[in-house]
């Protein structure tokens, strides 16, 4: 009787970008890193607080599930670090500790380690979090309530709930120039726009994360914004402000494109990525929630098995019980 | 590197960010000010990000031009933010330009402060979010509409003009099926037959031919 485990895999096409796991998280946790020091020299101590205590205490979860699991320690593979710098990048500057160490807990335990750990997952650590998190305490991680007591040189109203409540007249205040350069609020890691542009075009050069997946979910964002705009510009904002504001490019980057909740086909990672661009765009313009990109994520990361299913048939013959 | 070497590594890096997490969160003053950057206030409504440095540093506002109860020793309210955000000045954004609702009715005819409605939640004493239902009864008298009047008067419109909630055109989105006879006898007559149109409490038939 052959030992049946030794060749179970799971469905072509194998990508593999030459760099073991650790190699590969070490190069997404500093492609974040323009976007993280943008905010820690916006929001200073308060928010190396928070993103310290986020990386730490993902790392003492997952070290904490290895020992009750029985399982070897992986906290080498930096993928918990990465998952606790993730989300800590969501949180505002100012968030509670207890906050933190819940939504590490739930990223790692409940999104990532019930699941047998790395590459097991069906849905995105931490947009599985983040989203616990929002229905449970969302005046925490409301940006304008969290951030009271920061003085900016720019209009300090989250520029989502502005265009919620007033529609594209209400960011008049700000340009794209503004939220390229993280002229707004927003989480500690995700209002510098051009730093995450240049995280996300280094590890998409590299192979570390699918061009597919990030190019296809901006681009499902831009068009559906565009079509929002183009029949009602005073209702809806440009294409342009949705693509740079709110969790836009670190969940089209860095959330989206996470390897055991997405796709590994061509078509069905175009139609994963542009789907959670359109609904990005469809929560926020005609959902009760201020941002969208977290919900979409976790919608996308639903329906991966099935849109994955879209692939070539394989040539050749198939034997069974080889 | 050989991976006993990686794990120690690994330990030494979360123990250094908890480390400098925990030193961060305990040893760092708290950023709150002796005069608030902003205020915000949740609502049932639209929440309200009112912005106190700019109030009293650009519009050189005294404490005591808005909080008179601090002159007076007494429980008063904050001043009614219509002293200047009134609905010819270029200030009235700051109310909700194209609102939901009536702030300039309810402000300057009624005298409400805006902290009337927008409370600060506070979840330890239970202060909450001003509901219509506080100050607008089941019935109302001739100075406070009741509840329902307050609806068809005032929150419909806006309602309409959204798209969204209840409308004139869904009746049934609040008076279901058994209540729908009752709220028309007891209170749609008495607007259809000002506006002499539709079915009338004269006209049974109208409605109940046999």
């Amino acid at each position: 009787m052959p030992d049946r485990k030794k060749l179970t895999v799971s469905y072509a096409p194998f990508w593999h970008d030459g760099s073991s796991i650790s190699t590969k998280q070490y190069h997404i946790i500093a492609a974040t890193m323009l976007a993280v020091i943008a905010g820690l020299l916006r929001y200073g101590a308060p928010a190396l607080g928070v993103l310290s205590l986020s990386v730490g205490s993902a790392m003492v979860w997952e070290y904490l599930m290895n020992l009750a699991t029985r399982r070897p320690v992986s906290i080498a593979d930096g993928n918990a670090a990465l998952i606790g710098l993730l989300f800590g990048m969501l949180l505002p500057a100012v968030t509670p500790w207890w906050v933190v160490i819940v939504g590490t807990l739930v990223a790692v335990v409940i999104g990532k380690q019930i699941y047998g750990g790395i590459g097991g997952n069906p849905f995105n650590p931490v947009a599985v979090a983040y989203a616990i998190l929002m229905i449970s305490w969302p005046i925490y991680l409301d940006f304008n309530a969290a951030l009271v007591n920061y003085s900016f040189d720019f209009p300090a109203a989250y520029p989502l709930v502005l265009m919620n409540a007033y529609g594209a007249g209400g960011i008049e205040a700000f340009s794209l120039t503004d939220f390229l350069m993280g002229r707004q609020t927003g989480g500690i890691g995700a209002t510098f726009g051009l730093g995450l542009i240049v995280g996300g075009i280094y590890l998409m050069a590299r192979g570390f994360i699918r061009w597919e997946i990030a190019v296809s979910f901006l681009a499902g964002i831009f068009v559906s914004a565009l079509c929002f705009n183009l029949y009602d510009p005073e209702a809806f904002a440009s294409p342009g402000v949705h693509l740079l504001t709110g969790f836009s490019l670190i969940g089209a980057f860095f959330l989206a494109t996470e390897d055991s909740s997405s796709p590994v086909n061509f078509i069905p990672m175009l139609i994963y990525g542009a789907l959670g661009g359109v609904l990005t765009v469809l929560i926020r313009n005609q959902g009760a929630h201020v941002d969208g990109v977290i919900y979409a994520i976790l919608i996308i990361n639903l329906i991966n098995p099935i849109i994955d299913k879209i692939r070539p048939k394989a040539t050749g013959r198939v034997m069974y019980h080889a | 590197m050989s991976d006993k070497k990686k794990r120690k590594v690994a330990y030494v890096i979360a123990l250094v960010c908890l480390v400098v997490g925990i030193v961060c969160y305990a040893a760092l003053p708290d950023r709150s000010q002796q005069e608030p950057v902003r205020v915000y206030y949740e609502s049932t409504g639209e929440n309200v990000l009112f912005d106190h440095q700019s109030h009293s540093r650009d519009f050189q506002l005294g404490c005591l031009d808005c909080h008179h109860e601090i002159a007076q020793k007494e429980n008063g309210s904050h001043a009614s933010c219509v002293s200047c955000h009134t609905a010819e000045s270029s200030l009235v954004p700051a109310l909700g330009e194209g609102g939901l609702f009536d702030h300039e009715t309810h402000s300057q005819y009624y005298g409400l402060s805006c902290t009337d409605c927008h409370h600060m939640y506070d979840p330890e004493s239970g202060t909450s979010p001003q509901n219509c239902n506080a100050c607008h009864m089941e019935t109302g008298d001739d100075y406070m509409p009741g509840l329902a009047d307050s609806y068809h008067q005032q929150c419909i419109g806006c309602h309409q003009d959204f798209g969204v909630g209840p409308t004139m055109e869904n009746c049934n989105d609040c008076h279901g099926p058994r209540k729908r006879a009752d709220a028309f006898h007891d209170q749609c007559t008495g607007c259809h037959e000002a506006a002499k149109q539709g079915p009338v409490r004269d006209d049974c038939m109208g409605c109940h031919a046999y």
